[in-house]
């Protein structure tokens, strides 16, 4: 066969794997109507130390306030604020990964480790996964970022990333410390890229933490000037972190504006939520929000929000503002519209764009339901 | 190992009301120990959820023995024999019960005269929890060495509790074979562990009815169902207690928070001869019952509801035929009397149990001849920023005549801080008012032993 014949064939050999192998998971991303809401774990039965086994019929302490992860191998996973421990939820079974049931600070193996994520009518802790699956939980009252992860022999263990005993210090811009001594403080939201660099918006401006070290990216007084004075850069409590594959770090301080920073270049801006509370306008920008969460795509060019004081999940999706309706489709209203979705919490947001959510995560929560959307 | 709280005490005296009529005296307890000091697996000794009963001169005191680590799990039931009186353990290196595959977890005990019956919650198979039992001798022979199921259907069938009443044993558990709660089922089982009711006997459920209407269609909906299942409403986590010839069953009901329900304390008389008489109350107090010899104490947490729940240790009081206002209308309050103890106040913390919520707080009760002794787990952080402290309480509680907390001030049978751990009491009513007390002594990642007192009045 001639060079050029090998050419053509492979050319050929090319296409027709193009045609048989499905698209890669960000492709697969859905951005038409909701088709229907399926019960994915947990009821509403709370069992003091949890109770696993079928996933539908997962009975954990408590299951508000918390947020949740997809791991790379679909595994879903999701603390329990009541109990101190973390939920992984696979096959279609629930099991206790990380926690003894008791409230406290432990690191170690996995099943013997204690956490403290605090309780709060706000989502006060958050599940992120990096490319390895390691999981990482905030453990805000004990002041630390805390990782989960499986050793060569099947062990699970939990050890801390970030944080430590007493308040920590606060690097200057540029200076690496070790991260144990990293003012942590109550920050329930971070980010976490691919190979496990964590990102948060905290006291005092943008942090990183790598390899044990951390640093400031960015001060105050820096976002302050590209954002503008009266506002609060603390993305703890509620709101939402996330890291880009290019670097670019997203946050939501106070669950009102989404704000950006490109770790490349140190510019800021502003996103979204700069308009009247719970009303969807003409661009992301002249919208506004009062909610206690945001959850992105990977590009972060899909946002969706939701709980808190605003019941219904909006997107945020090729400059514009939407509310889910309960017919599935999604229009630009204001909070309070009665053909709005009071569909509450959105927790995570899965790699093929299926929502996660806690329906009624104010009062009668208690389900993890997958939001299935129709292609466009 | 006891610690008092003074500085309190004038302040408690004003929330627990008059002063007793008859001082009760101090609680005496003997000095911890383990159970089962010898009883260790793969370099580790990790001993979780007590139970306990007293039957011919013995104590037997079963627990879950093993780790959880998911993929690695090797938690089985184990048990050990303390000697009444002098709280001397028999069995240091603890009998098997039963070391199946996967988890054993969660044992209930009780005594029919001769044998004790040990039920547990067991994901042998896997993918769901079913109820095995099996029976062991106050000698430690287990009767039973290859276990039996009470109950293995599809589905979660667990936390059981078990007593023995009208000459059968009563194993009730919660169950998810109707989607999507728990309900409560119970069988009977003869003393030779024969089990009389395989497939359960309903005690408390949702009505299928009433699932039927709420349920979608298909496995999928739209936002006119909203979350439908805030009309229904699970029962879970039973305990129970015998007065020999009945028993009370007391567990949490959700009530639906559509119909401005909460969740609440249930209790249901129920007669082993006579199963499908008695109906569910809601009642005060805790979720832990004991029979009083007039009557049935329920004592435990008693949560002081608000935005933020305060945690109170306390106990209701039942009159003997249980013939209080049904459970079935959601806006029913109780109508028992209760007492409590505010003790956030007793120990200058706060769990920080956050806004609307509550925490887990195992409990336990028993009668000692002459009162009833309430248990509580509890934890508090002394300071913002540092590990919290773990304690077990015990309170007296006058419970056959004025519903009265007779200890001012709860005693502290043991505590430990932060990694340590102390937790998930439980109680035996044992001979001449002495009372047997098991919790999880959790000192390290590789050591957490079951640890015994006997308190005496």
């Amino acid at each position: 066969m001639s060079l050029r014949g090998l050419c053509l064939g492979a050319a050929l050999l090319l296409i027709v794997v193009a045609v048989a192998i499905p698209a890669a998971e960000p492709g697969a991303m859905r951005f038409g109507n909701v088709t229907g809401v399926e019960h994915v774990a947990f009821v509403r039965a709370s069992v003091p130390g949890g109770l696993v086994g079928p996933a539908h019929q997962c009975a954990p302490g408590d299951r508000r306030d918390t947020r949740a992860c997809v791991a790379p191998d679909g595994a879903i996973w999701m603390p329990d604020s009541l109990d101190g421990v973390v939920y992984r939820i696979k096959d279609g079974q629930a099991r206790i990964v990380a926690g003894c049931g008791l409230k406290g600070f432990r690191d170690g193996p996995a099943d013997r480790a204690m956490f403290d994520f605090g309780v709060g009518s706000y989502c006060d802790c958050e599940a992120n996964a990096d490319a390895a699956g390691n999981v990482y939980v905030s453990d805000m009252m004990n002041n630390r970022l805390r990782r989960i992860l499986q050793k060569p022999d099947g062990a699970w263990w939990v050890e801390t990333v970030s944080g430590g005993p007493g308040k920590g210090r606060t690097p200057k811009k540029g200076e690496w410390i070790p991260a144990s001594e990293l003012r942590f403080g109550g920050a329930a939201r971070f980010a976490v890229a691919a190979d496990g660099t964590i990102y948060y918006a905290q006291y005092d401006g943008i942090y990183m933490v790598r390899n044990g070290q951390g640093t400031r990216l960015a001060t105050a007084e820096e976002l302050k000037e590209a954002l503008g004075p009266k506002r609060s850069f603390n993305d703890w409590h509620v709101g939402g972190s996330h890291i880009t594959p290019d670097g670019v770090f997203y946050w939501m301080p106070g669950g009102q504006e989404i704000f950006r920073f490109d770790t490349r270049t140190g510019q800021a801006e502003v996103v979204a939520g700069e308009g009247p509370k719970q009303t969807d306008m003409a661009t992301p920008r002249e919208s506004g929000f009062h909610t206690v969460l945001a959850v992105y795509s990977p590009d972060a060019s899909l946002i969706y929000t939701g709980g808190g004081d605003e019941n219904t999940p909006r997107r945020i999706h090729q400059g514009t503002v939407k509310h889910v309706q309960k017919d599935g489709t999604f229009k630009a209203t204001k909070e309070g519209d009665r053909d709005n979705w009071h569909l509450d919490a959105v927790v995570a947001l899965g790699p093929e764009g299926r929502l996660y959510v806690f329906p009624g995560s104010y009062a009668w929560s208690g389900w993890l339901v997958r939001v299935n959307f129709a292609k466009e | 190992m006891r610690k008092r709280c003074p500085a309190l005490f004038a302040a408690l005296i004003g929330l627990v009301g008059a002063a007793p009529a008859e001082a009760p005296g101090d609680m005496n307890l003997t000095p911890p120990a383990a159970v089962a000091v010898e009883c260790a697996r793969d370099g580790a000794s990790i001993q979780k959820q007590p139970a306990a009963c007293f039957g011919k001169n013995v104590y037997l005191v079963a627990w879950s023995d093993g780790s959880r680590m998911l993929g690695k799990e090797t938690a089985d039931i184990y048990a050990a024999r303390v000697e009444a009186g002098t709280g001397k353990a028999l069995d240091p290196k603890g009998i098997v019960v039963c070391r199946a595959a996967n988890l054993q977890d969660r044992p209930a005990v009780a005594f029919d005269g001769s044998n004790f019956l040990v039920a547990w919650q067991d994901l042998r198979g896997g993918a769901d929890y079913d109820i095995y039992a099996a029976r062991v001798a106050p000698d430690g022979r287990v009767l039973d060495p290859d276990s039996f199921p009470v109950v293995k259907r599809a589905g979660n069938q667990a936390w059981p509790a078990v007593a023995f009443a009208g000459g059968q044993y009563v194993v009730v558990w919660m169950d998810a074979r109707e989607y999507p709660v728990y309900g409560l089922y119970f069988a009977r089982v003869t003393p030779d562990g024969k089990v009389l009711d395989g497939d359960g006997l309903a005690l408390d459920i949702e009505d299928p009815a009433r699932i039927a209407k709420a349920r979608p269609a298909g496995p999928t909906w739209l936002g006119d169902k909203y979350y439908w299942w805030q009309h229904l409403a699970s029962r879970t986590t039973p305990a129970i207690a015998s007065d020999g010839k009945r028993c009370l069953v007391a567990y949490m009901r959700e009530y639906p928070f559509a119909e401005c329900g909460r969740p609440a304390v249930t209790a249901r008389l129920l007669d082993p001869g006579d199963p499908k008489a008695g109906e569910p109350v809601k009642v005060t107090g805790g979720p832990s019952p004991a029979w009083t010899g007039k009557g049935w104490a329920l004592g435990g947490p008693v949560w002081k509801e608000g935005w933020t729940p305060t945690p109170m240790l306390g106990a209701g009081y039942l009159p003997e035929g249980v013939s209080l206002a049904p459970a079935s209308q959601p806006r029913a309050k109780a109508e028992n009397p209760s007492a409590t103890i505010d003790v956030v106040a007793a120990f200058g913390g706060g769990y920080n149990v956050g806004k609307g919520s509550t925490a887990s707080f195992p409990s336990a009760a028993a009668f000692n001849g002459k009162h009833t002794l309430v248990a509580m787990h509890y934890a508090w952080r002394p300071k913002q920023g540092q590990g919290p402290v773990f304690a077990i309480l015990l309170a007296r509680v006058e419970t056959d005549n004025a519903l009265k907390v007779l200890d001012a001030q709860p005693l502290v049978a043991a505590t430990a801080t932060n990694p340590a751990a102390v937790n998930a009491p439980a109680l035996a009513p044992g001979p001449g008012g002495e009372c047997l007390l098991v919790y999880e002594d959790d000192a390290e990642t590789a050591k957490c032993r079951v640890a015994a007192q006997i308190v005496r009045p």
